[in-house]
């Protein structure tokens, strides 16, 4: 297995565990790092607790054991002004979820002006250029409801940047979008990455986090089995339950007896 | 007939209108904020409060408001609280609208998706501004109607107000009768006042209700 730690970490997890309030295990003990300006893709099969763990780091679940660092600062245990740590860390979801009370502007500008108190002449600048680097320049008063589902994303993306967090989570943000509109979301997360913004990015498109992770995790059963480059994971997986996962995603022909297509 | 018993009868009304509506807008903007208050507790599943705010709403929505306004008027004296008619009118209107505007934030509440609330967390708010902003705004919009509905129900109920005798609408009209039986001429005036009274609020609520809808479901 690969190096867990690296340098400089922005982000260290510590054997955290969480358990959902029925009792289902959704993390057991996961360990790892993250180093400024790396992106790390969390890839695995569907209920392997990438989402709980992502919902962990930004305190929407509430973990049962381990630690979680935030440069250096632990952000895990009582008393933990998650409202502070959620300014730094960002987060999209899977689900486009764009205030929809609120025009694309109005989307962008809540956060600074509500949360972080920032003059609106300085938010509405920052936001119309994010905008035009998303492509969106001209939708800025656009209602949520008139965007296409890639559009929204664009924006959910952006609303996150408009904090200038320290790390951005992205859990599976094309995976309700029709495939045309896939490409237009990753090049924006491709382009974030070029700028060396940390991300932390669950997804299943397999040949996008081959093209921008610098470390691919591969996770099963709430833990991490598997880390390495993206060159290592996907031309040799080191795990069965990562080849038969690496398997599900190519098509070539009827199913073969007798173990992974190699 | 008479148009001049009408014309005289005219300051009186208006006077009486005046108190009705003053009654009336206390009496909603008592129970708004009651009623949002309990839907809070509800939808966040407060302990102790929220089986309060349970209680009460079955309590306040399934007595009259008559019975209400005696127990306040009559009954409180006797353990040692008196309360003057306006008071009472307010209180009680603001007992029967708040247990109305409860239900009706609350199910606007429920009909925001969960992840509205958890997006605004997950940008830096606090879950009481994450409420603020996000999840009230858009359960306005929802509830709306409900919201409307209730305030007109409400005013509407201030006629029964005279029970703890208030100069209102219904009394000065009882009292004209009762002094000249001049009903018609009355009653007449009692109506157009309603009138007067609800469709501008009608009128308003339709109008802001489309305001509150326009963001997110369109015109
Ligand atoms: N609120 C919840 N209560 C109980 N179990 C849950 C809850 N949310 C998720 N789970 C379970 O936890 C496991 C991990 O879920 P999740 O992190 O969403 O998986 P993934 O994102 O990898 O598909 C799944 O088995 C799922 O059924
Ligand atoms: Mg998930």
């Amino acid at each position: 297995m690969a190096q867990l730690t690296s340098d400089n970490p922005i982000l260290q997890l510590e054997d955290v565990r969480q358990r959902y309030p029925n009792g289902h295990v959704g993390l057991d003990g996961v360990s790892f790092d993250v180093a400024t300006s790396e992106v790390v893709a969390i890839v695995g099969p569907s209920g392997c607790g990438k989402s709980t763990l992502l919902r962990c780091v930004n305190g929407l679940e509430t973990i049962a054991g381990g630690s979680i660092r935030l440069d250096g600062q632990v952000i895990t245990g009582p008393g933990v002004r998650w409202e502070l740590i959620r300014q730094r860390v960002g987060m999209v979801f899977q689900e486009y979820e764009l205030f929809p009370h609120l025009d694309v502007l109005g989307n962008l500008l809540l956060g600074p002006l509500k949360v972080a108190k920032e003059e609106r002449t300085e938010a509405t600048a920052r936001a119309l250029g994010l905008l035009e680097r998303v492509g969106l320049a001209d939708r800025a008063d656009a209602w949520p409801r008139q965007l296409s589902g890639g559009q929204k994303q664009r924006v959910a993306i952006i609303r996150c940047l408009m904090m200038r967090p320290e790390l951005l989570l992205l859990d599976e943000i094309t995976a309700s979008l029709d495939p045309e509109m896939v490409r237009e979301v990753l090049d924006v997360v491709a382009g974030l990455a070029a700028d060396g913004m940390t991300m932390l990015i669950v997804t299943h498109e397999m040949s996008f986090a081959r093209a921008v992770a610098d470390r691919v995790l591969f996770m099963d059963a709430g833990r991490v089995i598997e880390t390495a480059s993206p060159e290592r994971f996907f031309n040799q997986p080191a795990t069965d339950r990562a080849r038969q996962f690496l398997a599900m995603f190519r098509f070539d022909g009827p199913p073969q007896r007798g173990g992974a297509p190699s | 007939m008479d148009v001049n018993t009408l014309l005289d009868y005219l300051p009186l009304f208006a006077q009486a209108a005046v108190l009705t509506i003053g009654i009336a807008a206390m009496g909603v903007a008592c129970s708004l904020v009651i009623g949002l208050l309990g839907a809070i507790y509800l939808y966040f599943r407060t302990p102790v409060l929220r089986q309060f705010f349970a209680v009460y709403i079955e309590v306040s929505r399934n007595t009259p408001l008559v019975v209400q306004l005696f127990f306040l008027y009559y009954a409180l004296p006797k353990l040692g609280l008196v309360l003057s008619s306006a008071v009472c009118a307010i209180t009680g209107l603001a007992f029967l609208g708040g247990g109305y505007m409860a239900e009706a934030w609350r199910s606007g509440l429920e009909a925001v998706p969960p992840l509205q609330f958890r997006s605004a967390l997950s940008l830096g708010f606090k879950p009481i501004a994450a409420l603020r902003h996000v999840a009230l705004p858009q359960a306005m919009a929802r509830a709306a109607p409900a919201l409307t509905a209730n305030t007109v129900f409400l005013i509407k109920e201030t006629s029964v107000v005279s029970v703890v005798a208030l100069p209102d609408l219904v009394f000065v009209a009882k009292d004209l009768i009762g002094a000249s039986y001049n009903t018609s001429e009355a009653l007449t005036l009692l109506v157009l006042f309603y009138l007067l009274i609800l469709l501008p609020v009608a009128l308003a609520a339709a109008a802001l209700e489309r305001k509150l809808r326009h963001g997110e479901f369109g015109t």
